[in-house]
């Protein structure tokens, strides 16, 4: 140490070199600081901080499991809407790497996906298993089952919310619309029988479909869905 | 120990350990009346841990420890090393400045440019002549890694000042050429 050159670059910066402990008095006199610490400590039990530590010790640990605990649940229970009815993404493998088909709606999206992947199938289980998961466009893909158990989570997306009736619903309704505007003039009777082909479909079943206004065979049909009561009303009128 | 013996010994901590701690302190922030503010803090945490405090040949160490995380502190909140090497660098008359006709201008920036953390080794080191044992226990790493961070920090260090790797013959390459 004593021959380290470094030691003499060192010394070279160190601007305290030029101060004698009288120096350093004047800066900071003992009696002040010892003033100063008096004040301080006299509401403060010695070895204060060896009792605190435990106390301090339970909080820490109670809050650090609280938070990993409830950020656990929250990512295991992360779970989305579909936005996009019209696209079904099915992936060959538990990865956003891997291969996928992008196929139209189907009522069975994860049987669609493992006959179209060719997924292994469980022996055991009668009903097609896999997951379905919402991507960051907001439509829906089927992933493989994995060894790991959570694919959506392990891939950072939301869980499908699983609620198919809604998701029928939502893709009965966009298809029902595009399905009108394609064809502006459709007279009332063809219009029904279109609805309820649509909805015979999509599975749905418990709706009631409407009509009113003009019955005339140059009558068109115009359209309106009301999902909350269950209700296609299809309304019949003549122009000019 | 009676809390009157506790409170002599605790006056006598102070006294023989208050202006190590200045320096200590004066070697890394920029204003004064922060030293004094770490000096105090660090003996009040000394009198809360009253119950770790060692055998007197390792108080100061241990001092140390605790001056060195209530600096940490500080610098969370501003970077005061960077005002302290400004300070030093800028503010001293060059016709005073130097030690032993040393240009500390590169030193300052190469220590400047290592990372925080091998330069509060080196500090350390040079500073303090604490040894890698007591390093070890005030940073709360092991002595072997002590041994090997320092060995990289003094490399490094070397690097930036432009010198070969191995022994320093000598500091002619910082000095400052004097005009005659």
């Amino acid at each position: 140490m004593k021959n380290d050159p470094l030691q003499k670059i060192f010394e070279s910066i160190d601007f305290t070199n030029d101060l004698s402990d009288v120096d350093l008095e004047v800066m900071l006199p003992t009696e002040r600081l010892l003033d100063r610490l008096d004040n301080a400590i006299d509401n403060q039990p010695v070895g204060l901080f060896r009792r605190r530590i435990w106390r301090r010790t339970v909080v820490i640990t109670t809050t650090t499991v609280l938070v990993l605990a409830g950020t656990a649940a929250a990512i295991s229970l992360h779970r989305g809407p579909v936005h996009d009815v019209t696209r079904l993404s099915c992936f060959a493998k538990a990865s956003l790497a891997s291969s996928a088909d992008v196929i139209a709606y189907t009522n069975h999206p994860l049987s669609a996906c493992q006959s179209l992947m060719r997924w292994p199938s469980i022996p055991a289980s009668p009903s097609p298993s896999g997951s379905l998961c919402v991507l960051s466009n907001g439509s829906l893909a089927g992933f493989p089952p994995s060894r790991k158990g959570q694919v959506c989570a392990e891939l950072g997306l939301a869980v499908f919310d699983g609620h198919l009736a809604n998701l029928r619903v939502a893709a009965f309704e966009q298809s029902t619309q595009n399905y009108f505007t394609h064809h502006p003039c459709m007279t009332p009777a063809v219009a029904r029988q279109d609805v309820q082909g649509q909805l015979k479909k999509y599975g749905i079943s418990g709706w009631r479909v409407q009509v009113s206004g003009s019955k005339s065979k140059s009558a068109c049909a115009t359209l309106s869905i009301q999902v909350p009561s269950r209700l296609v009303d299809i309304v019949g009128f003549v122009f000019g | 120990m009676s809390n009157e013996e506790t409170r002599t010994d605790y006056a006598r901590l102070v006294s023989e350990h208050s202006k190590a701690l200045l320096r200590y302190s004066l070697r890394r922030l920029a204003d004064q009346t922060s030293c004094e503010d770490v000096v105090a803090e660090t003996f009040l945490i000394a009198w809360r841990r009253w119950d770790d405090l060692p055998a007197t040949d390792k108080e100061l160490s241990w001092l140390y420890g605790i001056a060195f995380r209530v600096l940490s502190n500080h610098r969370r909140s501003r970077d005061r090393r960077d005002r302290l090497h400004a300070r030093l660098s800028f503010e001293r008359d060059p016709s005073e400045g130097d030690v032993g006709d040393v240009d500390t201008e590169p030193i300052l920036r190469a220590i400047g440019e290592l990372r925080p953390s091998e330069r509060e080794l080196l500090e350390f080191v040079y500073w303090e002549r604490l040894t890698y044992r007591e390093i070890a226990v005030i940073m709360g790493i092991s002595e072997n890694a002590v041994g090997i961070r320092i060995n990289r920090a003094k490399r490094n260090l070397r690097t930036l000042l432009g010198l070969p790797h191995g022994a320093i013959p000598n500091l002619t390459v910082v000095r400052r050429e004097v005009e005659s």
